[in-house]
């Protein structure tokens, strides 16, 4: 410790403490010629003497600074201001290096920052690192929640935990909205450690007996919205489910756990007897509860899962049809929970942006190649006064590193200007009617993990445009160099022309997915779907109260018709699909199929083309008929009439029980026109065979209602009368199909803005990169073509070479480009069914723009050409 | 006349500059060299040189203190001094060295025994 003080006192007064060296030096030396002059030696020998015995002084004096000071701080801090100095030369390399490369880093940087915020950002409880949900998946059931008396048995026993809590959701409706919230054991709060930001949070004596305290806690949002942030709210009485409760607080604004942004209010779970759903005291065997727990700091999440497998297996022994399969320990700290799925979808966004880095370093690389050829003679001055390669290499390494300071400045801009855009945008374009979509955005403010992103991927960037021109140093001849003669270095080209290969590449890659996702969402901007569905709305219910309320909304005056389906067509992914045979021409057909009551046809006005569709009876008998679409028709039964012909289903293996064609075969009854029951990004259904159903209580299906008018709200006062008619107090919700499909097109619009983003900054990044290679080559080699042109080649001949060579680059780069993206394309179609399969046409116009962009940086610079004087270019000789 | 490597003495130029310090007192540089080496009977082979990083070295541990002063010969020169800590430093030293010295003189007479 005392050496290192010592070492930092000595920076102070170095100068003073160099002279006084040499003071000591000279002493010493002459003492030591005075004691050989007594000896006996003449003066110049004594000299002499003297110095042999002293050794250098020079060696003396760097061994002694070497000791003082900290030598290698000091070369780097001499290495950092050569480098400012000489940038300072050069304002235009800085200012393109730090956009070009800022450009990249703003980007990255935003979409960590974007997945930062909701992946790994902790909540904001303390400690929530200790935060856990547990659950268990069993043969049937994925996620299986416990029991009232699973979880008083697990409290006692569960000794690893600080606490256990439970809590039920509960949905209710308020002003003929429904409203979520969750019913909390009494130490709920307590548990999180969450902190009110008016009154109180809910307290153990609050849940302490059954429908004792009728008392709530709003979330910070729905007190906003909708109380309008009314500071009196504590101690008024709100009407929920069956009973009024007192406010007794308002949570802080971001004090709720993962999956729960859109709870309004939580209540004691002792009150479940006010609220429509499952009372736990009432139905002891109804699984409802999830329980959450904080874990002791001396316990591992693994130990904890470990010993909750064997409680459960112990609780639940094998015959049991919740025994465990798998068990599940899910840690609460972040927004959303970090699975190995939310994990890959990371990867892959950050590998997308990380993609546009890469070309902003390969960009700026060139620069510096170009830059490190034009400062050749000065690195083979270095070189020849003695100075290492080891040495020259890092002085450019800290060149680059002090660039990437104004780049990463750049980009923390560009993080911070796009974290206040971004969720602006978001507010103002999202789709009205909507779950409000305040609860889901959070503060995007760029914290420490975003900054210490942001200064690695700086550093990793400056080393990586460093790469090419130090490896380029090993291998330079000083003779050479130093003459300032590099032209016929064919590695260094070589190397440039892949580095814009890189680039057009890329370039073309973003493109062809902007394009498609543009071509995609211009189409889908009026989508063709056969389907008048604007008028249309899923009621979502309770399947118990289904078919009543189903009937009773079919005499409803502002209802004009009632559908029940398998699915609601534009949605919820693409139809399902099963193999048909047709009887009469043995033609095999893999077709998607949807299960639908007979109104479904008028409701969407579907036109029947032939024949007719499913009767009442044989909808109520899920009789062994079916109708085609017109496509469907086509290809099982060419050039025959389809009606009264048989169709032979294959079973089909896959799906849940309850939603297996419970019929081997089939009579054709109907043709309709061909429509889009799959998803709406899919167009139009290439086949799909209807097969008949009535409202039934048990089975999951959508119901549908079609409006006299555009008027929703009249639409959703007839539901709401007609629910209260036959089902007081069961919560539901009228989902405009309107309103869902904008949803899922704001979406996918999104996703074609994001991709046209990164395609615009690629197409600007294979501009520039050629431009500055091309422009390079130019200057380079003004001489070599003042020669040719000496010799009689015309400007044009030179310029069309360069045009050869530079098309060979931009071909090499826009095939491994292409390729690439219909890898990606075949890879995310496969996997992924929100993306659309896209033809031929985004890789021509993706490719032909990639090119088009590429020859103008490439002829901009060789215009020049054609104004070299040969007799001036030869005279630089 | 044989000399003595350097490097076998790398460790121990420290503690023969404490142990001169220590036992004439303030000294400049040429005055302490000289005096190693005339201890050394001139059998020490490295250049004088060598004695000032040494000196800053144990100057940066506290152990000597240096100021600047007028020689018999009226030169002006940077007197050396040993300091307690550099006492206390010494008398580790030497005990190390000692025990150190011991031990190997053991092995050479033991084996010496043992041919």
């Amino acid at each position: 410790m005392r050496p290192l003080i010592a070492r930092l006192l000595a920076l102070l007064r170095r100068r003073q403490l160099d002279d006084e060296l040499s003071d000591e030096m000279s002493a010493h030396l002459e003492f030591s010629t005075a004691d050989y002059v007594d000896r006996g030696m003449s003066l110049a020998d004594a000299r002499r003497a003297a110095g042999l015995r002293f050794g250098g002084t020079l060696q003396t004096a760097e061994a002694y600074r070497d000791r003082q000071g900290f030598p290698l701080l000091e070369s780097l801090w001499q290495d950092m201001r050569y480098a400012v100095r000489t940038l300072r030369r050069t304002p235009l390399c800085v200012v393109t290096v730090a956009g070009t490369m800022g450009l990249g880093l703003g980007l990255v940087g935003f979409a960590f920052t974007i997945l930062n915020a909701y992946l790994l950002k902790p909540i904001d409880l303390p400690n929530p690192h200790a935060l856990y949900s547990f659950n268990w998946d069993t043969e049937t059931t994925r996620r299986q929640r416990f029991r009232l008396p699973d979880y008083e048995a697990l409290e006692p026993a569960a000794r690893r935990f600080a606490g256990l809590a439970a809590a039920q959701d509960i949905t209710v409706m308020q002003d003929a909205v429904s409203t979520r919230g969750l019913l909390v054991t009494g130490n709920y709060f307590e548990l999180l450690g969450a902190r009110p930001a008016l009154g109180r949070l809910l307290r153990p004596d609050d849940a302490a007996a059954r429908g004792a305290v009728a008392v709530v806690v709003l979330s910070h949002q729905t007190w906003r919205s909708r109380y309008g942030s009314d500071p009196s709210i504590v101690g008024q009485r709100i009407l929920l489910g069956r009973q009024r409760f007192e406010v007794v607080g308002v949570t802080e604004p971001n004090a709720y756990l993962s999956g729960q942004e859109s709870v309004s209010f939580w209540a004691p779970l002792t009150m479940a007897s006010a609220f429509p759903g499952i009372d736990p005291w009432a139905e002891p065997d109804a699984a409802s509860l999830v329980v959450v727990g904080r874990l002791r700091e001396d316990v591992t999440a693994g130990s904890v899962r470990a010993w909750l497998e064997v409680w459960l297996r112990q609780r639940f022994p094998p015959p049991s049809d919740v025994a465990p399969v798998a068990v599940h320990l899910d840690s609460l700290a972040t927004r959303i929970i970090l699975d190995g799925k939310t994990l890959t979808l990371f990867v892959l966004i950050m590998s997308a942006f990380g993609l546009v880095l890469l070309v902003a370093c390969a960009n700026v690389t060139n620069l510096m190649l170009a830059r490190g050829l034009a400062r050749q003679t000065e690195v083979a001055v270095r070189l020849a006064l003695g100075a290492s390669r080891w040495r020259v290499a890092r002085q450019l390494i800290v060149e680059s590193l002090v660039l990437a300071v104004p780049a990463a400045a750049t980009g923390l801009a560009l993080i911070i200007v796009t974290a206040r855009v971004f969720p602006a945008v978001i507010l103002a374009t999202f789709p009205a009617g909507v779950a409000p979509v305040e609860n889901v955005l959070v503060p995007l403010n760029p914290d420490v993990r975003v900054m210490a992103f942001l200064s690695a991927a700086a550093v990793v960037s400056a080393v990586l445009i460093t790469l090419a021109p130090t490896g380029r140093l090993a291998g330079m001849h000083l003779a050479h160099a130093s003459r300032g003669d590099a032209s016929s270095d064919a590695r260094g080209s070589r190397l440039r022309s892949g580095l814009v290969a890189i680039q057009i590449g890329a370039c073309a890659l973003f493109l062809v997915g902007a394009v498609g996702l543009l071509d995609e969402s211009s189409r889908l901007a009026n989508p063709q779907t056969n389907l008048s569905y604007e008028r249309v709305s899923l009621i979502s219910i309770d399947p118990k109260v289904r078919a009543a309320v189903a009937r009773r909304l079919a005499s409803e005056a502002a209802v004009e018709q009632v559908a029940v389906a398998w699915k609601p067509p534009l949605m919820n992914g693409s139809l399902p699909t099963t193999r048909v045979t047709a009887s009469a021409t043995s033609i095999a057909l893999n077709t998607g199929y949807t299960v639908v009551s007979p109104e479904y046809f008028p409701l969407f006005d579907i036109q029947i083309v032939r024949g007719r569709t499913f009767t009442p009876t044989e909808a109520a008998a899920g009789a062994a008929v079916a109708v085609v679409s017109e496509a469907t028709a086509a290809a099982l039964w060419p050039g025959l009439d389809p009606i009264g012909q048989t169709l032979d289903l294959a079973a089909v293996p896959e799906g849940r029980a309850d939603r297996r064609l419970p019929r081997r075969r089939a009579q054709v009854i109907g043709v309709t026109e061909d429509v889009v029951n799959g998803n709406i990004f899919a167009g139009i259904d290439a086949s799909c065979v209807y097969f008949p159903t009535d409202v039934q209580p048990l089975t999951d299906m959508s119901l549908l209602v079609r409006a006299r008018t555009d008027d929703v709200e009249l639409l959703r006062s007839a539901v709401t009368t007609a629910v209260k008619e036959v089902a007081p107090e069961v919560p539901f919700q009228v989902l405009p199909m309107r309103t869902l499909v904008g949803f899922a097109l704001w979406i996918f619009q999104a996703f074609s803005v994001a991709a046209s983003l990164l395609g615009v900054v690629g197409l600007l990044f294979a501009y520039s990169g050629t431009h500055a290679v091309v422009s390079f080559l130019v200057v380079q080699r003004t001489r070599e073509f003042g020669v040719r042109m000496a010799l009689g080649a015309t400007a044009w001949r030179i310029v069309r070479g360069m045009l050869i060579e530079t098309s060979r680059t931009a071909a090499i780069g826009l095939a491994a480009g292409l390729a690439v993206a219909a890898g990606l394309m075949r890879l995310f179609s496969s996997s992924n069914a929100i993306l659309p399969t896209v033809g031929g046409r985004p890789f021509v116009v993706g490719a032909a723009i990639a090119l088009i962009a590429t020859a103008a940086g490439a002829l901009l610079p060789l215009s020049g050409v054609a104004r070299i004087d040969p007799a001036q270019a030869l005279r630089t000789e | 006349m044989p000399t003595v490597k350097s490097d076998l003495l790398h460790g121990t130029f420290d503690f023969m500059v404490l142990k001169t310090l220590h036992a004439m007192g303030p000294l400049h540089g040429y005055a302490i060299a000289r005096r190693i080496e005339q201890i050394s009977a001139d059998q020490l082979a490295i250049n004088q040189g060598t004695l000032y990083p040494a000196l800053l070295k144990l100057q940066q541990h506290g152990w000597i203190s240096s100021k600047w002063g007028v020689s018999s010969t009226g030169r002006r020169v940077k007197f050396y001094s040993i300091t307690r800590g550099g006492e206390r430093q010494l008398g580790t030293e030497e005990a190390d060295w000692r025990r150190a010295a011991t031990i190997v003189t053991k092995f050479f007479t033991l084996s010496k025994a043992l041919k």
